[in-house]
């Protein structure tokens, strides 16, 4: 095939008129190495062991490393940030109160807190961004959780975007931002220049939560080795993964499709990291970023994370139709926009109940897959439990392809496991 | 007078003696601070709080109502996203000073570090020294008032807010102006200036110049309506 296709074509001559890098919504749509490409094996030992899904433990305790009140869940599942700006307020809601139905939590994303999404949710985690947009230590303290921004697999690297026609004055009023504006965020934290600002910021969160909350950061799969030795050393309680198929409301195009590493091999990279910090098992990984059913977040918490996230799933339960457009404040179907007029596109058919629906409906499939493995509790998947399917996905996870050849069974495929280890 | 001796006494102890004192009237002095990072933080309330000596990192953040003051120097972050009441520094103060301040008054009687009033939103940050590099960094609102001079880059990527300087200006940051101070300027830096005992006559003001604001073209949809 040629590479100069029709899209590459169009790119070209649309960044001809344009003079800019292209901004869209919603995450990486190329075919990359994903959890399709891992499989779980039946251990033949096992066999007579087989569980049944009503008896599988689900339950999910998340940062009980520091914070004298962990996060409580009744699933493995929650649903991921989402900034009011990415969404509009009412969607917010709805994530928030469908995550609640489940018995698990949602997060605020950029911009605040808003009352009523806080109303709604049971368990809500609260973002701090370097934009610091409407951060107030009185959200903080109705906070359930606190998770710093450091980066998202979007688009590692960078702060958050919002296109201008998204900026109204409720929005621009709630950041402290102009209306209007196209909204370019910093992408780093100005008084956490390195681990140890962040080992003193994080204690001073602490500080003002009493230390009850759970405290994690938010990271980009990018050097998930170095990133979750750091994680362990300035004393967060849980990191929330996100790794290259990870959703956003606007982001440069090349960026949300070339920059980051798979989900499916940032899970391992980070136990790895965690193992070499001598921290195995306290720091909880939350895993995001292309989680679509039960069976990918099953093998999620196989690799190691502790619970996954949802977000671009949880917005196709509400009908999103993955146009892209989430950046143009013009979404077909109500989720993604600000504008009063095109709210009313949103299935009223379509509410909290879809999102509980759907979060149950992973965790129920993960109770099967659990139960299929002869286990009775979801934290007791394992690595053991999983092969790869292919030599790429051996490469990357470390996986074997088949209980004869547990290596990767190439010479190219170790030279690729080589290099996945160095990025 | 309520006094605190720190020495001996862990930081969360001490923040939640300050917090369980919201309402008094009577001054509260904290001696032996030792330097430690995270004091008086997330504070409402009235409290006039005195800490005899120099402060760490972060020392009044999150807080929304008291009044601190540092008799020494602070480090990095003073007064972060302080949500109203004052924190004042008789000394220096690290970088990033007032850093995300949504009201309130940040005072430091020496020199500043860098990027002080980074993404500011509302308040006012007096630096009656000089300011270290890139002062109102991606600055949405607020004053910063410099008397001494700033370095390099001066409100780089602003936004929005107004930085009035009476000292040598290094060298403005990308998208940062100059523009004329009017006679309510003159005015309110009076004000501002007697009520902390500081005197300046002459200042030049900084703004955005808002080319940020907007990208310059748009493709399909994504042009304002």
């Amino acid at each position: 095939m040629s590479i100069w296709s029709k899209e590459i074509v169009r790119d070209i001559r649309t960044k001809a008129k344009l003079g800019r890098y292209r901004v869209r919504g919603y995450g990486a749509c190329r075919a990359m190495p994903h959890f399709d490409d891992i499989a779980f094996r039946i251990d033949p030992k096992r066999l007579d062991e087989i569980g049944t899904e009503p008896n599988c433990n689900l339950h999910t305790k998340i940062g009980s490393r520091f914070a004298k009140r962990p996060l409580e869940l009744d699933i493995p599942v929650m649903v991921a940030p989402m900034s009011f700006g990415a969404v509009s307020k009412k969607v917010k809601t709805i994530l928030a109160a469908g995550s609640a139905l489940a018995g698990t939590a949602s997060g605020t994303g950029e911009g605040g807190m808003l009352d009523d999404e806080r109303a709604a949710a049971d368990k809500l985690i609260y973002q701090l961004t370097p934009g610091r947009y409407g951060f107030s230590p009185h959200d903080l303290r109705r906070a359930d959780a606190v998770e710093f921004y450091m980066s998202q697999g979007a688009k590692p690297g960078m702060g958050g975007q919002l296109m201008g026609a998204k900026v109204t004055e409720e929005l621009a009023s709630m950041r402290g931002i102009p209306a209007g504006i196209d909204l370019r965020s910093p992408s780093r934290h100005g008084d956490i220049l390195g681990a140890d600002d962040l080992v003193i910021k994080v204690e001073e969160i602490r500080e003002v939560t009493n230390w009850q909350c759970p405290i994690g950061l938010k990271l980009g799969a990018g050097r998930v080795r170095e990133d979750m030795a750091i994680a362990a050393k300035v004393g967060v309680d849980f990191v929330s993964l996100d790794g290259l198929q990870g959703g956003t409301g606007a982001g440069p195009e090349i960026i949300l499709e070339n920059m980051g590493i798979p989900s499916l091999a940032a899970i391992g990279l980070a136990m790895k990291g965690l193992e070499e910090a001598g921290a195995t098992g306290e720091v909880d990984v939350i895993a995001m970023g292309g989680i679509r059913n039960g069976m990918d977040a099953a093998k999620a918490i196989a690799l190691g994370a502790k619970a996954v996230a949802i977000g671009s799933a949880a917005l196709i339960a509400l009908d999103c139709i993955s146009c892209l457009q989430c950046h143009t404040n013009r979404c077909p179907t109500g989720l993604t926009t600000q504008d009063p007029a095109q709210l009313q596109r949103l299935n009223p058919d379509c509410t909290e109940i879809s999102v509980a629906n759907l979060l149950n409906s992973l965790a129920r499939e993960m109770a099967i897959v659990t139960a299929a493995c002869g286990k009775s509790d979801v934290h007791h998947l394992s690595r053991s439990d999983l092969v790869a399917l292919n030599p790429d996905a051996a490469a990357i996870t470390g996986l074997p392809m088949t209980e004869k050849n547990k290596e990767p069974p190439t010479s190219s495929g170790k030279q690729r496991m080589a290099l996945s280890e160095t990025v | 007078m309520v006094e605190i001796d720190a020495s001996g006494m862990d930081t969360a102890d001490i923040n939640l003696k300050l917090h369980d004192l919201s309402s008094t009237q009577e001054s509260i002095i904290i001696r032996h601070p030792e330097a430690r990072h995270n004091f008086a933080v997330g504070l409402d309330g009235s409290q006039h709080i005195i800490i005899d000596g120099s402060v760490g990192y972060f020392c009044g953040g999150l807080c929304d109502g008291p009044t601190i003051e540092v008799k020494g120097n602070a480090a990095w972050g003073m007064a972060d996203n302080l949500m109203s009441g004052t924190v004042v520094v008789r000394q220096n103060a690290g970088s990033v000073a007032g850093i995300g301040m949504r009201g309130g008054t940040g005072v430091v009687y020496g020199n500043a570090g860098s990027r002080s009033g980074q993404a500011m939103k509302k308040g006012t940050l007096l630096i009656a020294g000089d300011a270290g590099f890139m002062t109102g960094y991606f600055m949405i609102g607020g004053r910063i008032v410099i008397l001494g001079g700033a370095a390099e880059g001066l409100g780089e990527c602003m936004i929005r807010g107004e930085i009035f300087v009476a000292g040598p200006i290094a060298s403005l940051g990308q998208d940062a102006i100059e523009t004329e101070i009017s006679d309510r300027d003159r005015q309110w830096l009076s004000g501002l200036l007697d009520r902390w005992q500081l005197g300046a006559t002459t200042f030049r003001k900084v703004v955005s110049a808002e080319g940020l604001h907007h990208y310059e073209t748009y493709e399909g949809k994504e042009r304002p309506k």
